[in-house]
């Protein structure tokens, strides 16, 4: 069955479009919205959901398989990918620029070090309780 | 046999009294692409999309459609073209049922249930005269009209201009639909930079007739940039490579760049001496309006 997907396009955004919804499925699969094995809708039915060109949505389906988020199989769809869920070396690079976003958000607030990392575990451990 | 759908080379078409018009124009467009013609009014959008359809003679270049002359060959590559002129008028006395009925005596390939099914989408009501429609309604009747005999090449002159947001977004659902199932090669001219990026693979923006910038979207999104930078000399941040624009604060400049940030960040590092305070992304629209702003 394929799995339904929630994406959010704002095409105002700072991420092109093809960007966001590599973002989105992968947020989607860290966060267990996607399991491994789950079908992912064709890059056409996503198209035509989204209302966005159907060449972007394929421009997505290419980036997350050549990291290895999602696996195509021949006339079947794309699926999560087995190994989608472990951290690759260029994973953790992805997440520095967020990670020093944060960083300057916390301390345009004003906060310290211990705040910012404390406000951080309680996002770690909520993102964990969830089912 | 021409590869292109649609190819225009050194193609110059001027009004004489507006000096509106196109100038030196080169557009090539690959089957199934979908290319997204901007610019302000009166840049050309228009006198380019009626050169492709064969309305217009070029004064200058060639323009081929499907590899033939629209102009001189009109019914070669017409059947296999939609268009949606910006302000398409039909005789007000006729109801879209008789509008349907016309085009599929012009056109072998009209497909009675596809625009059947389009009618009854769009909520039509077919058996009314357009006369006693809304704009919006007479609007998606255009569209049925450009689309039904489901051509290769469909050529939307600021297509959902006008339209309410539940109409707009179904109209560029069926234009979605066209790209994702039949492959239809799209131009369209619009204002709107959100429906642009929505639609478009492609992207031209038209100054003054000159085409100045033809690119992939995503690529244009990551390869451009605005830079904030502290005490700086606005002459000389204007002609670092790749700004084309800067405006002056008080104290600081801020640079609009077309190259990825960290190579901006590179060139306003070494040009100016003094690293960037911040760096932002830039919407299609900021773009839009760095490019083509300021001038008139």
């Amino acid at each position: 069955m394929t799995r339904a997907l929630l994406i959010r396009i704002d095409p105002g955004d700072g991420l092109p479009i093809y960007r966001q919804i590599v973002e989105q499925v992968k947020a989607a699969i860290a966060s267990g919205v996607l399991s491994e094995g789950d079908r992912v809708p064709s890059h056409r039915d996503l198209a035509r959901d989204l209302v966005v060109a159907p060449l972007t949505i394929a421009r997505a389906y290419d980036l997350l398989e050549r990291e290895g988020f999602i696996a195509r199989e021949r006339g079947k769809g794309a699926f999560v990918a087995a190994r989608a869920k472990k951290a690759e070396p260029s994973a953790t690079a992805q997440l520095n620029g967020r990670a020093s976003a944060l960083v300057r958000h916390a301390q345009a607030l004003g906060l310290s070090r211990e705040e910012a990392l404390r406000a951080l575990r309680d996002a770690w451990q909520e993102g964990k309780e969830k089912p | 046999m021409n590869e292109f759908v649609v190819d225009l080379q050194g193609v110059s078409r001027l009004y004489p009294k507006s000096h509106n018009g196109v100038r030196r124009l080169d557009l090539r467009l690959a089957a199934g692409e979908s290319y997204g013609l901007l610019g302000r009014n009166g840049a050309g959008k228009t006198t380019a999309l009626r050169l492709v359809m064969g309305m217009l003679r070029p004064a200058m270049g060639t323009v081929r459609v499907f590899g033939f002359d629209p102009f001189t060959e009109p019914e070669k590559a017409k059947v296999r073209v939609g268009y949606l002129a910006e302000d398409q008028e039909f005789p007000t006395a006729l109801t879209p049922l008789d509008l349907f009925r016309l085009h599929e005596d012009l056109y072998p390939s009209w497909d009675k249930s596809f625009a059947d099914s389009l009618a009854r989408r769009f909520s039509m009501p077919t058996g009314r005269r357009l006369r006693d429609l809304s704009k919006g309604q007479r609007r998606q009747a255009g569209l049925v009209c450009a689309v039904a005999h489901r051509p290769a090449l469909l050529v939307l002159d600021e297509p959902a201009g006008g339209l309410d947001p539940v109409t707009r977004r179904e109209f560029l659902e069926e234009v979605i639909g066209l790209l994702s199932d039949e492959g239809t090669t799209v131009l369209f001219s619009s204002h709107n930079l959100q429906e642009v990026e929505r639609v478009a693979g492609r992207i031209g923006i038209l100054d003054a007739g000159h085409l100045i910038l033809d690119r992939d979207v995503a690529e244009l999104r990551e390869a451009s940039c605005r830079v904030l930078v502290d005490g700086a000399d606005e002459a000389r941040a204007a002609a670092l490579a790749g700004c084309v624009r800067t405006v002056k604060h008080d104290g600081a400049v801020t640079l609009t760049f077309l190259c990825a940030e960290p190579e901006a960040r590179r060139r306003v590092t070494e040009g100016l001496g003094t690293a960037p305070r911040q760096t932002s992304p830039l919407s299609l629209e900021d773009l839009f309006v760095d490019l083509v702003g300021g001038r008139q």
